[in-house]
């Protein structure tokens, strides 16, 4: 388990400039969406940027506070 | 190459579509791979669904292979695809379906 704004703190750690949007998918706090919005996306393609976000979660995964994440992620318009 | 990468190989060769997952096709324990198994359901072309969870070894291979931590994983003609968030997203884009064509020799 992991709470919110914890989990935005990860991803803002590796991404400085992200916008987070994190949900509870199933209330119980290990199962997120997630919505991350950051001009370092920019000529990535999906993987890569997906990849980018999971490499902020990792530790969180494999230490079992985080079981799934759903990732969405854009570039500012 | 150890003996379990060489059995990936084969198997992502012999299906055109495979899912490895956590369940099977017909009784998935996870919801992402329910997930994932709809949405190939929708396309109507067969696929094959390989369960993770009774193999561990084979999931880590498989991690380390794709550099990707999560399951499951998509394998569409050989090539890597993530997730359905990476397909949803394809397929928003109209890339799917043509994937799919090409793979079966629809096109």
């Amino acid at each position: 388990m992991i709470r919110i704004p914890d989990l935005i703190e990860l991803v803002q750690a590796k991404i400085p400039d992200a916008e987070v949007n994190a949900m509870d998918k199933t209330g119980m706090s290990d199962h997120f969406i997630i919505h991350v919005v950051s001009k370092e996306f920019e000529g990535k393609n999906v993987m890569e940027r997906h990849r980018m976000v999971q490499g902020c979660l990792t530790d969180a995964m494999k230490d079992g506070r985080i079981h799934a994440a759903e990732i969405k992620t854009e570039v500012p318009a | 190459m150890s003996a379990i990468e060489d059995e990936i190989k084969s198997e992502i060769a012999e299906h055109k579509i495979i899912i490895y997952g956590k369940g099977t096709k017909s009784a998935p324990q996870c919801g992402f791979t329910v997930e994932t198994i709809q949405f190939f359901n929708k396309y109507g072309y067969p696929f094959e669904v390989v369960n993770c969870l009774e193999n561990n070894q084979k999931r880590e291979a498989l991690s380390q292979m794709t550099n990707w931590p999560t399951l499951p994983k998509v394998f569409i003609n050989g090539d890597f695809y993530g997730d359905t968030d990476i397909l949803d997203e394809m397929e928003t884009k109209g890339e799917v379906e043509p994937l799919l064509k090409k793979a079966f020799g629809d096109a």
